[in-house]
């Protein structure tokens, strides 16, 4: 395998507060290779964000990060802030969920376009002008030179987003996060974006993390997914072999979550959806053992109020496909 | 945009009316004869006559009013019964030291109060913000007639850097306009500086907090180009509306600092007419403030739709 573009490995995010410190990232390992499309999912509030926001420093300075991520050689954590902002937008592009309010109203999309380009050189004004337009055709976005002028409000919501997009590659960066980048668009606009971010994918080899809830984009544009439950991967593999042998209950459950749109079965004898009960546990209370288990189905076994599960291969697969259970399919136990 | 600025005009011209109604009527108001009331019991009747004759106060009240606005309108706000002057000359005699006054006191406000505010708001909970907000809190406390003695008795006084008191015209002698400018435009500007700097506090701890900042960040901007684009450029908006307030309340004339700086500016002239009864120049002073809250109100809500290009102004529906 070549060596991985991002590697994290056992990062932990905490925020100081006034009921001590909220752990919402535990020990979160993972790797992008370039080229290749990472999914992270897991429902509001599992740290997939922070663990994101986490590696180029833009946390508040209430969090506390610990762990290891290498980026294309380099350490992030711990770096200053000086060489943290090199590797933002250059090294690592963002794209955020809402592109209402992740672009500045009152300035045009040239400069906000522009200041992603002054960031890492020096261009003339002309200069920002052809290649701000350059980075709206790119990123489809038609009669680019009109729209530069325009303010965020005078567009629609999936062009905002394009814009998000073409900031984001303006520094031309090795790795796009894209953090719920599709959350808030409606679908016809979602299938849009994703096929615009797979294309620029292909286009400039990028190693793409989509950090995202929707368990259908995953399907559509994953390699390889991790799911985050209460800051820890609860299971990874290749989307496959995780859309087809879950091992981890909670997997099980997010799967079973999901509606079959096109069930050939007449509606009284199709499957009902399946809901998980409970919601994910206080960052500043977790449960002892397996962050899951007051909500899990199975529970097999005694260890799992009191010690985490490790992260382990699933037995019969892939040797990538690993998951954080006692539990697994077939009543294996994988914790052995 | 033009509409609108027509219908704003229009709009205040509609107020402007109403005050004027109201300085009118202060003429009315006085109990007896107002000439008498300015002039006193032992006033010589030649000079009673000819004030009263002069003021048209022998009319009908609504011929007095058609006339007085009439004349106004083109400037004309009558005689000073003290003086003989015209009012309108008094007016623009004081207007200069005014100006002076209001904008530098304005400037020493924003100068206090956007980087204490900012400094404040970057840290939160921290001793800048604790000095911020005391100071802030004696800022407003302090009484500006207080504060300016304290300034003359120091930097006059004591120190000698600086003028006790007085105005020199700017057409004069700029250095020594300004060096008399100083002493009074920190004693108006404190307590709006005061109020402004939990203005801004509160703005940029709001601006700080939005998307738009996060993403600046994520383009690996330098942190002063995200405070400045950002944060201070976003939180400017709403502080234009207060300190466009805080600007027409000292163009109005900030008496007791002008009275204790001896500075011949509006707040003074109007002051001296209620305590002389002069009412021309009572009444003319006061529609003039009534104009210069109207204008800077125009220009604050103008300048909106520059500073933030998702409010335009239709005409209404």
């Amino acid at each position: 395998m070549t060596t991985p573009l991002l590697a994290v490995d056992d990062l932990h995010v905490a925020f100081r507060t006034r009921r001590g410190p909220a752990r919402v990232v535990n020990g979160l390992s993972f790797e992008l290779h370039p080229g290749r499309t990472l999914a992270v999912v897991g429902e509001s509030g599992s740290g997939k964000s922070v663990s994101s926001l986490a590696l180029l420093g833009l946390l508040p300075g209430t969090a506390q990060v610990r762990g290891s991520a290498i980026f294309d050689g380099d350490e992030l954590i711990g770096r200053s802030e000086e060489e943290l902002r090199k590797v933002r937008g250059a090294g690592i592009g963002v794209v955020f969920q809402d592109p209402m309010t992740s672009l500045n109203p009152v300035l045009t999309i040239e400069r906000q376009i522009g200041e992603a380009l002054r960031a890492h050189e020096k261009v003339s004004d002309d200069g920002i002008r052809s290649r701000a337009a350059e980075l709206l055709t790119e990123v489809g976005i038609p009669d680019a030179s009109a729209r530069l002028r325009a303010f965020p409000h005078q567009l629609s919501g999936g062009m905002r987003q394009r814009v998000m997009i073409a900031i984001a590659l303006a520094g031309n960066p090795k790795v796009l996060i894209a953090d719920e980048a599709t959350t808030a668009l409606d679908v016809t606009v979602q299938a849009q974006i994703l096929e615009l971010i797979e294309r620029l994918q292909d286009e400039h080899g990028m190693g793409v993390v989509w950090i995202t809830h929707d368990l259908g984009v995953v399907a559509g544009i994953a390699d390889h997914v991790v799911v985050m439950y209460a800051g820890r991967c609860v299971e990874e593999g290749a989307v496959d072999e995780l859309f087809g042998r879950p091992a981890h209950p909670y997997t099980r459950g997010l799967l079973g979550a999901l509606p079959v749109v096109d069930d050939p079965r007449p509606a009284r004898e199709r499957d009902e959806l399946v809901t998980m009960p409970g919601l994910p546990p206080d960052p500043a209370a977790l449960p002892p053992g397996c962050a899951f288990h007051p909500r899990c189905p199975v529970r097999a076994d005694a260890r799992c109020a009191t010690e985490p599960p490790p992260l382990a291969p699933v037995p019969g697969s892939a040797a990538a496909h690993r998951a954080a259970t006692f539990y697994a399919v077939g009543g294996v136990s994988s914790g052995e | 945009m033009t509409r609108y600025a027509l219908r704003r005009l229009a709009q205040s011209i509609a107020v402007l009316l109403g005050v004027s109604v109201l300085a009118f009527a202060i003429m009315q108001l006085v109990p007896g004869d107002p000439i008498r009331a300015a002039l006193g019991q032992q006033a010589d009747p030649a000079t009673y006559e000819a004030l009263r004759e002069r003021a048209g106060l022998d009319d009908p009240v609504p011929v007095q009013f058609v006339t007085w606005i009439g004349n106004a309108a083109v400037g004309d706000f009558g005689v000073s019964f003290r003086s003989g002057e015209t009012v309108l000359s008094l007016i623009l005699e004081r207007l200069p030291a005014t100006l002076s006054l209001a904008v530098a006191a304005i400037i020493v406000a924003l100068l206090i109060a956007i980087p204490l505010g900012t400094l404040s708001a970057l840290n939160p909970r921290k001793p800048v913000d604790w000095f911020a907000s005391l100071s802030s809190q004696a800022g407003l406390s302090v009484p500006d007639f207080w504060l300016g003695i304290m300034l003359i008795l120091v930097f006059a006084g004591t120190l000698g850097w600086l003028p006790s008191s007085g105005y020199v015209p700017l057409t004069e002698d700029p250095v020594e306009w300004a060096r008399h400018l100083i002493l009074p435009a920190i004693a108006a500007g404190v307590s709006s500086g005061a109020i402004l700097t939990r203005f801004v506090r509160s703005s940029v701890l709001e601006s700080l907090g939005q998307d738009h900042v996060r993403t600046a960040r994520a383009k690996g901007m330098r942190a002063r180009d995200v405070l400045t684009w950002h944060v201070l450029r976003n939180a400017l908006v709403p502080l234009v509306t207060v300190g466009g307030v805080q600007l027409a309340y000292l163009l109005s004339g900030v008496v007791v600092v002008e009275y204790v700086f001896a500075w011949p500016g509006l707040g003074q002239l109007a002051f001296q007419a209620v305590e002389s009864r002069d009412y021309p120049v009572l009444q003319g002073t006061v529609l003039l403030f009534a104009v210069i809250f109207l204008l800077v109100n125009l220009v604050v809500d103008l300048a909106y739709a520059r500073l933030d290009p998702r409010i335009t102004y239709r005409s209404a529906r």
